[in-house]
């Protein structure tokens, strides 16, 4: 029986995304095209996962972080490229957290599965974006933001720090990408140039100081869920890596034998024991006090930033050659993992503000216990 | 062996060097250099010529055969110079490898034939050895080479063979007879790549560049003239390279540059970010990149001395490859944490965005790195081979 991770949120919504996941693989193996993604996406639909975190009076499933965090962690084994966290957790919980009723109607279309949101949030994404008030209450769009395009959407989300505004535009008024991009990860991302776009009243979601809060909320919630993908990720890894070793033969000999190369995945394991420890802590955590405490959060992802290199480069090593090839899965796991690092702030980011924040405290008060004065 | 003539001038021949370097080398291909794109037979020929011209196509080769006649501290003083003035590597499979087997197993016909090609850069060679299942393990190759008449049918496979895709020909190890100790049956054979029978195919790898491709050949007829050295003779050919140039005088030196880059990509990404992504940590690492490329300077530097003197100790020469190898691939990794934001996900543009750099080849690089402790001996192969050495068994 050969070795399996133990995941960090066991159960029936892990098992049937796992099923799922492995069937779109082995169905289209491979890097993923955009007409595949998008037959993937129909059964992401049907399974009802955008609407896991919308609460039950909004149409939703009423689930909690765990359910999402299920999902996130099974898909994440198979490097899909679907834009899970970014449309059922980003979204969702952004539109949750502001009180305008056109945010709930579009809350009720996603749980619905007739909207498809796209985020333009991460400020790493958005360059020089500014919004003019009009005088009949239309806004006037300008910027660069960069899109993830993997999957067609009907509806993209932008926040513009500058204005203090939460804008929503429809697929109709974007305009056409003025650059495309592979990501290192394999997935289509676009530069748009955002000059002189008019936005109509309706379809301003919130305005004022209600707005960073919540768009803070939802990026903590993709920063945790991004460093549960890179759990998920790691685990695959692990157990593809274990699973070539044992086959390939060099000198006679399986190479799982060579003392240095079974060290080398033990400490892939050791952290990846450590690593699912934590996220699964602060996701626990998180439902219980009924939000995510920011610093928990930036110090996963500043950990998971080095666990996730640390075995994307251990898995390409242990491969050999292969390990350097884009058709063998555990490259391109590796490859997912390396970019897991740059969604919803990278390392450096994340220690930034919890320096500056002055959120670095002691590792003791991770446990919620009086630390003596 | 290298000349060991006491009464060089090291200073002037610097000098003689860097002025070449600073006036013979093309401003698009010093860009290219100078901004770590990836470079193709179009590139190293353009320099290989160049070289030429001036006599100097071959750093490493005996006089009388086209070479420079340098010893390796001038070779050291060549390759230092390169690459401080941004002017391309030499391409190593013509010049580096194939070019001395020809001058020590070869027949005058075959040096005919191959040398004048290599030295001036008008005919490109690659590596065909690797095979999907011979790897660390090279010996067990199984691509078969029958002697017909006056050729030889081969059929196999060979895979991680770099620029196949823009080469003419290729010295491929083949195995020959399937009797003796497995090392004995190989030969090495020059396979011209537009022979009957052979396709390419490329593989994709991680850094988003083409170098590496499978080569398949089906019944493939080889003239028995471009068989280098007597048939079961391969395995030696093989390792008279590792054995004789153990020491790379080029890398430190590339590495050394590279850090300088790196250094400066690193203050400017600090200065866009400094509020919110603070990269001051960035220091240290930095900094302990600069005394580790002193130190493997230093190393190299004695590593020559000992080599012209002639006590140089194979694990000397292994260290000094491993050493650099890893150190490359932590000076990379600081770039990619510097501009990873930025460009991995703006990774590859899809659409012809002409040769100006992107920032995107920081990427390309670290992910092309992983490969220094893998291609060419992994490293777990080499700490085994100086481990043999250090302790005796």
């Amino acid at each position: 029986m050969s070795f399996q991770t133990v995941p960090m949120f066991p159960g029936d919504l892990y098992d049937a995304a796992s099923r799922f996941a492995s069937q779109a693989a082995a169905a289209a193996p491979g890097p993923s095209s955009a007409q595949v993604r998008g037959q993937q996406w129909s059964k992401v639909l049907e399974m009802g996962w955008p609407a896991v975190l919308v609460p039950q009076a909004q149409g939703g499933a009423g689930g909690t972080l765990p359910d999402l965090a299920a999902i996130v962690e099974a898909t994440a084994r198979q490097s899909l490229n679907l834009p899970i966290i970014e449309r059922c957790a980003v979204a969702p919980a952004l539109l949750s957290a502001l009180p305008q009723e056109r945010a709930r109607v579009l809350l009720e279309q996603v749980a619905a599965g007739e909207a498809d949101l796209a985020c333009a949030v991460q400020p790493d994404l958005l360059r020089g974006l500014d919004a003019l008030a009009g005088p009949d209450g239309s806004w006037e769009l300008e910027g660069t933001i960069t899109l993830d395009m993997s999957l067609a959407a009907s509806h993209t989300l932008v926040h513009v720090p500058a204005a203090q505004a939460l804008l929503v535009l429809e697929a109709a008024q974007m305009p056409p990408p003025a650059m495309r991009y592979r990501s290192v990860d394999g997935r289509e991302l676009a530069d748009i140039a955002l000059r002189r776009v008019r936005v109509p009243a309706s379809q301003l979601l919130g305005s004022g100081a209600q707005v960073q809060p919540a768009v803070d909320k939802a990026l903590d919630l993709g920063a945790l869920m991004s460093a549960a993908e890179v759990v998920g990720a790691l685990g695959a890894l692990i157990e593809q890596t274990i699973a070539y070793l044992k086959t390939r033969t060099q000198f006679g000999v399986h190479l799982s034998t060579f003392q240095a190369l079974r060290h080398r995945v033990v400490e892939m394991y050791v952290q990846y024991e450590s690593a699912s420890g934590l996220v699964a802590r602060i996701v626990h955590d998180g439902v219980e006090k009924g939000q995510l405490a920011s610093r928990d959060v930036s110090l996963a992802k500043a950990y998971l930033g080095k666990v996730g290199r640390f075995g994307a480069e251990a898995a390409i090593q242990l491969h050999g050659g292969m390990g350097m090839t884009e058709e063998l899965l555990s490259a391109r796991l590796a490859q997912r993992m390396l970019s897991c690092e740059f969604e919803y702030g990278d390392r450096f980011s994340h220690l930034t503000r919890l320096v500056d924040r002055g959120l670095a405290h002691s590792a003791q008060e991770l446990h919620d216990e009086p630390v003596p004065a | 062996m290298s000349n060991t003539d006491i009464s060089v001038d090291y200073e002037a021949f610097r000098r003689e060097v860097r002025d070449f370097a600073r006036l013979s080398c093309p401003p698009a291909l010093r860009e290219a250099v100078c901004s770590n794109q990836k470079l193709g037979r179009k590139e190293f020929s353009a320099w290989q010529k160049i070289l030429f011209a001036r006599g100097w196509a071959a750093p490493g080769w005996p006089r009388a055969e086209g070479g420079t006649g340098w010893d390796l501290r001038q070779r050291y003083i060549f390759e230092e110079a390169m690459a401080q003035l941004d002017c391309p590597p030499q391409y190593h499979h013509g010049i580096g490898h194939i070019g001395p087997v020809l001058l020590h197993f070869g027949t005058p016909e075959q040096k005919r034939r191959f040398l004048p090609g290599i030295l001036d850069g008008t005919h490109w060679w690659c590596q065909g050895y690797s095979e999907p299942a011979a790897g660390s393990d090279l010996a067990s190759l199984k691509t078969r080479a029958v002697r017909d008449g006056d050729a030889y049918v081969v059929d196999g496979q060979k895979i991680w063979t770099s620029h196949a895709h823009e080469a003419d020909i290729m010295y491929t190890l083949v195995r020959t007879s399937t009797e003796a100790k497995k090392q004995d049956g190989i030969s090495l054979l020059l396979i011209p790549l537009d022979t009957p029978g052979i396709s390419i195919r490329p593989i994709k790898t991680i850094d988003g560049w083409h170098h590496v491709n499978e080569v398949f050949l089906d019944n493939v007829r080889v003239p028995a003239e471009n068989l280098l050295g007597q048939e079961g003779q391969g395995w030696r050919c093989a390792k008279f390279l590792l054995d004789r140039e153990r020491l790379s005088p080029a890398t430190v030196p590339r590495l050394a540059r590279l850090l300088d880059q790196v250094g400066e990509l690193a203050a400017a990404e600090q200065a866009r970010h400094a509020a919110t992504r603070d990269l001051s940590s960035l220091a240290e690492r930095l900094l302990t990149a600069q005394a580790e490329v002193r130190a493997a300077s230093e190393m190299l530097l004695s590593a020559i001395d000992e080599e012209m003197r002639g006590s140089l100790r194979a694990a000397k020469a292994s260290a000094l490859k491993l050493y650099c190898s890893e150190l490359g691939q932590r000076i990379i990794e600081i770039a990619f944490d510097a501009i990873g934001p930025d460009r991995v996900r703006r990774f590859i543009p899809m659409r012809d965005m002409g040769d100006a750099p992107t920032g995107a080849e920081w990427i390309h690089n670290y992910l092309f790195f992983r490969s220094r402790t893998i291609a060419g001996g992994t490293t777990e192969v080499q700490k085994n081979v100086i481990a043999r050495e250090l302790f005796g068994a």
